[in-house]
């Protein structure tokens, strides 16, 4: 089968280039192209070195693709199976919902939307139409994190009654980005967002049940450009599972951890393991696994389970449905911050 | 020179059965300069067998050693419940009080010993060692020096046995008594606080029960708490106290993590070495690099100081609380950690424990 991209959003701060993904989780069984690429400045503070038209015309002629300035015609186009929407998350909502409506499929970066109503209509959309969503999100795909969960399915550790999550972005502030007031208003909130969404759809995951409240935390411990743009560098979630107990941190560290991808740690009520040092280890025991990230390796992997998802109806690595309650949670947690308060999720 | 001033009477009461007073308050008083242990005290005959193994005097009668006008110090040591009246009857008769954690069992008491210190003439503390220990000294150094910049967080897990207390006779084990989260939190609370300079001012906690295990070992309330402490404008604590594993040789004890802005200490689980990884490489006579694989900026911290025994070292955090204390006495000048701080710490784990479940609190606003 080949495979139309559509691409809307073209270096967008946070946004990962998935359309390249795409194209390089195809094989002999599948190909894809770029088929059309809309890029504007209303899309979302971005990175783009030149005029973002400009850079969206040069990204689109690259690929040999079309370029539209209007992102409906990209939307709308017939030839696009699969639109990338590469957008700020305040403008996610009505791309993602008009590709849904015209039976596209939709891969987007994290987090869904920017409210958790337009979540839940995205999600209603997705329900309602051909197209399958992919939110690209959390590390449970990650060897070590999907071997855990195999061994959580397989009912190894009983029944999940605590999990916590560590995850830290490292090295201090990505080369060339500055914390704007104008990215800030197209996020829901800075890393309780950008670094949390990972953290907390793992976490999810591993518990295996819904989130049902929130305590959170959220500070500004590094950066002067953060506070500036009213965006924390650190936030802290203490989440109730009914039964069971969860616990985020994250945070944009200005040092580097060797060899900590991630840290996490499960008990349950027959047995407990933790990945540290790039090891999980598993007791009772002690069964151990090593494992260097190869993160390119581990994105196509789940670009080629994407496009299985499409082709038999499965599950892409990350559904929509996670999108919504992931949004959820970050809502409850921007309220619980503004109460000082827990607050329920959803 | 002035002559040293003579050593404070010390009589220990609950010493009549191994306990923390026999393993730890006796030996450390005997090395204290600034103390002189007189007399021990229980209800039980024991105490006069203990009492002689170390050449001091004992009772059974604890109106006897208040009385007693060569003691000046009382350690109260017994059982946490018991805490308010035998500290009420030892301020009564004018002695300064070494009461051991947790303060109390109850917010109702805990209110009573406030009242009581701040009427009183004679002095109360709260004997917290944990801040005395060589590690917890260790750490505290590394941020003096400024090594991992300006604090921001504390983490402290505990991971452990499902049942931490092995008396089933415990009233520890009724749930509205907090488990071990009350019995044993006080120490790794006031290490946090030790870090951040600061008692806690906020706490929301979220607890789970494992129900694996027989009733009168697993006990009735939860064995599995997250609480997330805010410790002054500046930092925030997370405390994981978990106690619902078996040990199937898992490490066990206690996780810290310490982040600044410019670096982060951590001593692993079961570990006593502290590793600091930093945002750019530093000399420092506390410092010796850990020659990482990553080529990164990691160090291993030297330990302060050197014991030539675990329970020698532990000891040594015992008698320097115990000095600190002595010294309060004599000069008037409280010492960390201050009463009302210890206080706050304490309400913040009562209150979690025995309050609304999840409910985020702000010690010292319903007490």
């Amino acid at each position: 089968m080949t495979y139309g991209i559509g691409v809307v959003g073209v270096w967008v701060w946070g946004c990962h280039s998935l359309e390249q993904m795409l194209l390089s989780a195809c094989g002999d069984e599948r190909q894809a192209r770029i088929v059309a690429v809309s890029a504007d400045d209303a899309y979302g503070a971005n990175n783009c070195a030149e005029p973002t038209v400009e850079a969206g015309i040069k990204y689109a002629a690259k690929f040999g693709a079309r370029f539209e300035p209007d992102w409906r015609a990209v939307v709308h186009d017939p030839e696009v199976n699969i639109v990338s929407a590469m957008v700020c998350p305040r403008k996610k909502a009505e791309i993602i919902l008009a590709a849904l409506r015209a039976g596209k499929h939709v891969v987007t970066d994290k987090p869904l939307a920017f409210t958790v109503a337009e979540a839940e209509e995205i999600l209603a959309a997705e329900q309602a139409s051909a197209g399958t969503g992919f939110m690209l999100c959390g590390y449970h795909p990650r060897p070590l994190t999907a071997h855990l969960l195999e061994v959580i399915a397989a009912g190894r550790l009983g029944e999940i009654k605590a999990a916590s999550v560590r995850l830290h972005f490292m090295g201090g502030i990505y080369p060339g980005f500055v914390p704007t007031k104008q990215w800030r208003s197209e996020i829901p909130s800075g890393e309780m967002t950008t670094i949390g969404s990972h953290a907390l759809v793992t976490l999810c995951r591993l518990v295996g049940k819904p989130a049902r409240s929130v305590y959170a935390v959220a500070r500004n411990c590094f950066y002067d450009a953060y506070r500036e743009a009213g965006a924390e560098d650190w936030a802290e979630l203490n989440l109730d599972f009914g039964g069971a107990a969860g616990h985020v941190l994250v945070a944009r560290l200005p040092y580097r951890l060797p060899r900590e991808d991630i840290r996490i740690e499960v008990t349950g009520t027959h047995g407990y393991a933790e990945i540290a040092d790039n090891r999980l280890t598993i007791w009772p025991g002690p069964e151990t696994m090593d494992c260097t990230i190869d993160g390119f390796a581990f994105s196509r992997e789940q670009f080629r389970q994407f496009y299985a998802a499409i082709e038999t109806g499965g599950e892409p690595p990350t559904t929509f449905a996670e999108g919504l309650h992931l949004q959820r949670i970050l809502a409850a947690g921007l309220e619980s911050i503004r109460q000082d308060r827990p607050q329920p999720v959803g | 020179m002035s002559p040293s001033p003579s050593p404070i009477g010390v009589g220990i009461l609950g010493a009549g059965r191994p306990n923390i007073a026999t393993s730890s308050q006796i030996p450390a008083c005997l090395r204290a300069p600034s103390v002189r242990l007189v007399c021990l005290c229980d209800r039980l005959e024991s105490v006069h067998e203990i009492a002689r193994s170390h050449g001091v005097r004992s009772t059974t009668d604890y109106a006897a050693m208040l009385a007693d006008p060569e003691i000046e110090m009382v350690q109260v040591a017994t059982p946490d419940w018991c805490h308010l009246d035998h500290t009420r009857q030892a301020l009564a008769a004018g002695k300064h009080v070494l009461l051991q954690k947790p303060v109390c069992t109850s917010l109702a008491d805990l209110h009573a010993i406030e009242e009581l210190a701040a009427a009183a003439g004679p002095r109360l503390k709260i004997l917290l060692n944990n801040r005395h220990t060589v590690l917890v000294r260790t750490l505290r150094s590394v941020l003096e020096a400024g090594l991992i910049g300006e604090l921001r967080h504390v983490c402290i897990q505990y991971r452990g046995h499902r049942y931490p207390i092995d008396d089933p006779a415990s009233p520890y084990l009724k749930a509205e008594l907090g488990g071990v989260w009350v019995h044993n939190g006080l120490h790794w609370l006031d290490e946090a606080c030790f870090y951040a300079d600061s008692p806690p001012s906020t706490v929301q906690v979220n607890a789970a029960r494992h129900d694996c295990g027989p009733d009168r070992l697993l006990g009735g309330g939860p064995n599995y708490w997250s609480g997330v402490f805010r410790l002054g404008p500046a930092v925030t604590f997370h405390f994981e106290y978990n106690t619902m594993l078996l040990a199937g040789g898992l490490p066990g004890g206690m996780q810290r993590t310490l982040i600044g802005t410019e670096g982060e200490l951590r001593v692993d689980y079961g570990s006593e070495r502290v590793r600091l990884f930093r945002t750019t490489p530093l000399d420092s006579p506390l410092l010796e690099a850990a020659e990482d694989e990553s080529g990164l900026p990691v160090y291993w911290v030297k330990p302060v100081e050197t014991f030539p025994s675990p329970m020698d070292a532990a000891t040594d955090s015992f008698r320097r609380a115990i000095e600190d204390f002595a010294a309060e006495i004599r000069d008037g000048q409280e010492r960390p950690p201050f009463l009302v701080d210890s206080c706050r710490s304490m309400e913040c784990l009562l209150r979690s424990a025995q309050g609304t479940p999840g409910e985020c609190l702000e010690p010292g606003v319903q007490l």
